[in-house]
């Protein structure tokens, strides 16, 4: 125990760094009365004390590596302990924490030995494994490992939930730059053919409906931020071009953590996280809300304003656009308010059929006032709130968000 | 003042209703027996418990409103919310005379009551999807114990029984004192004294080395640089502490 206790802490350690966490959004059922079931939503079964979801046993199968990636604490320039796991001890694991109802399922990455199929080639042995001598069917997410065949990707895709293959840098010069030994051909090449394959079982299965699943959850990537000087634009641009045209699940952004100098790397004091967050909330935008990057970030304004969430910012730069009344309005011009999420949202739409809403409704709905008022006309709503000027709204709503965490800090010192 | 008196079950809560319909004396007040404090100037009524009537009453609601109205009005009642047999009525009086469509006009209070909370018990029903831990026992069965806000367990069941199909597990909500098991073949309930119960309660020495695996694969996935205690705790709230291996 103390042995595989040991490889624990390492490569559970080198593995956290990749921040996708998802375990929802497979049709993966139990079957012959086996082990697990991954159809439906995800699971987060515990939180660490970073805040972050623990959804998956997250670890790499070994942190030995052939690259020397500037970012990545598992480099082969990095003086750090190595550790590998055995197939046998990554099952045992895997089994045993689901059992227990502590895990969704297993995220495998690994450390590139020898080459791209080699460590695919033990990548997918696991989740084989898993799949046919332990009837498992909970949740698999692997790295697909740039440049391994498409053999071993088809293989990959049949045991997998889910594959991912991280672009990692928001362009191909800081790539080159940070990561010599990656290239987005190579990448590219791994994901255009998952999308692909996925597309094809996919048609393959509304005539055959017993053909197998091929990641059923798709395939995700992840950004790193703040290690490489491209504009928030630039990042979003590319996050919608992989939601649009490679069909990805989840972009997920990872703000740079200071690990041990490479000077090829800035000299971050803390991670970025607040730029991370604001980035989720544009992406949030994108996927559910119809925005179109332009409507957040553009060449006028490059970045995201941090202070402040993207869909305020954004109302606040245009302010033609409103107020909007609640009781007319489309639905998804109602998505734009800031302070209305979309159950908010489908709730006003829904209830407006039988009757006008009231400003006092929206207050019962649970609805930020304090956000909504500057944005909307319906009945009994503030009249003076909506021409105030953007700039006293801006005050108004920092000011006062700014008071409540300062008292919740309070609560907690 | 009207009172209506039922034994507490679901079944009598609907029989109350079905009651209430049939004897058109609308109440002020509806209490289990367990909860029921006797009033002054009171007009009781004890309701008995009909499953026929129960039935009938369920059907009445399906066919003016849908199966997903009839399970939202469930889980209020197992919200144990105070005064819920109120709301219920009030809800299904809606129903029943506006139709279906009805629970979607959020401005009606009852509607929006009925919606949060079923919002409140979702949440706790995926909070233990999430926070049941077991331990495996020398008899071979994964054994939990909870003590959810609400009365979740008899919605919990089926999630288990899909992903556990292979092994024997109980979970305890030591609280209400009774249990969920299941033996690899049918879910049933069980209560503190059945047979079930009487387990064998020793761990085998596998389960502490798994144990101390989790914890120490919880450490190791946490990044000290991004520490965010708010944010934890607004996830996982201290209360469920006490299920949770890796904060023991």
């Amino acid at each position: 125990m103390d042995r595989i206790n040991q490889k624990l802490t390492v490569l559970a350690n080198a593995a956290k760094y990749d921040v996708s966490c998802s375990s929802s959004g497979s049709k993966r059922k139990n079957q012959d009365k086996g082990l697990g079931n991954a159809e439906g939503m995800g699971i987060c079964h515990s939180y660490t004390e970073d805040g972050r979801c623990v959804s998956l046993l997250k670890i790499l199968l070994t942190n030995h590596c052939i690259f020397d990636c500037a970012y990545c604490i598992s480099r082969r320039s990095n003086d750090i302990q190595r550790a590998a796991f055995t197939v046998q001890e990554v099952v045992d694991l895997t089994i045993n924490f689901y059992r227990r109802n502590y895990i969704e399922g297993l995220f495998l990455s690994s450390g590139i030995f020898k080459n791209a199929d080699y460590t695919m080639e033990r990548l997918v042995r696991i989740a084989k494994e898993l799949r046919q001598l332990h009837n498992f069917h909970g949740y698999i997410h692997l790295k697909a490992i740039p440049g391994a065949s498409a053999e071993l990707l088809t293989e990959a895709g049949k045991y997998a939930d889910r594959l991912s293959v991280n672009i990692e840098l928001p362009s191909e010069e800081s790539l080159k730059r940070i990561a010599p030994e990656k290239n987005y051909a190579e990448i590219y090449t791994s994901m255009n053919f998952i999308r692909e394959e996925k597309q094809r079982y996919t048609d393959e299965r509304k005539s055959i409906k017993s053909a197998p699943l091929f990641v059923p959850a798709g395939q995700s990537t992840q950004l790193i931020i703040g290690a490489s000087p491209e504009h928030d634009v630039q990042i979003l641009n590319l996050a919608d071009t992989l939601y649009k045209e490679q069909k990805l699940k989840r972009v997920y952004y990872s703000g740079y953590i200071p690990i041990p100098t490479d000077s090829r790397m800035p000299d971050l004091a803390l991670p970025p996280t607040l730029r991370e967050n604001r980035i989720y909330q544009a992406d949030w935008l994108l996927r559910f809300y119809k925005f179109s990057v332009t409507d957040i970030v553009n060449e006028l304004h490059p970045n995201l304003d941090y202070d402040i969430d993207p869909k305020l910012s954004y109302a606040l730069r245009n302010r033609n656009v409103f107020p909007i009344d609640i009781n007319k309005a489309d639905y998804e011009m109602i998505l734009r308010v800031p302070g209305i999420g979309v159950k908010s949202a489908q709730m006003i739409v829904t209830s407006r059929k039988f009757g006008n809403v009231h400003y006092d409704h929206l207050k019962k709905m649970g609805i930020a006032l304090k956000r909504v008022q500057y944005f909307i006309t319906c009945p009994g709503a503030p009249v003076s709130s909506i021409d105030k000027h953007s700039a006293t709204i801006r005050q108004l709503i920092v000011s006062s968000e700014l008071k409540k965490s300062t008292t919740q800090l309070t609560l907690f010192s | 003042m009207i009172t209506y008196l039922y034994d507490g079950t679901f079944e009598g809560f609907l029989s109350a209703v079905f009651d209430i319909y049939s004897r058109k004396r609308f109440p002020d007040a509806i209490f289990s027996t367990s909860t029921y404090t006797p009033f002054l100037m009171e007009e009781k009524y004890e309701v008995v418990t009909d499953m026929l009537h129960a039935k009938r009453v369920m059907a009445g609601i399906e066919a003016k409103g849908s199966s997903t109205i009839m399970e939202k009005i469930y889980n209020v009642y197992l919200s144990e919310y105070p005064s819920m047999e109120l709301l219920l009525l009030n809800y299904i009086r809606l129903i029943l005379e506006r139709g279906s469509q009805i629970e979607h006009d959020y401005r009606q209070p009852e509607v929006l009551k009925v919606k949060e909370l079923n919002k409140q018990i979702h949440r706790e029903v995926h909070r233990m999807h999430a926070f049941v831990r077991f331990q495996k026992t020398t008899d071979d069965l994964y054994y939990a114990t909870v003590i959810p806000d609400f009365n979740v367990l008899p919605l919990i069941g089926e999630h288990f029984e899909k992903r556990y199909s292979d092994q024997h597990w109980m979970i305890f909500d030591t609280k209400r004192n009774y249990g969920i098991y299941y033996d690899q073949q049918t879910l049933m309930m069980v209560e503190s004294d059945s047979e079930a119960l009487r387990l064998n309660p020793d761990f085998k020495k596998e389960e502490k080395d798994y144990e101390g695996l989790w914890k120490n694969y919880f450490q190791s996935v946490n990044i000290t640089e991004r520490k965010n205690v708010k944010l934890h705790l607004r996830h996982m709230p201290k209360r469920y502490w006490k299920y949770l291996t890796e904060k023991q």
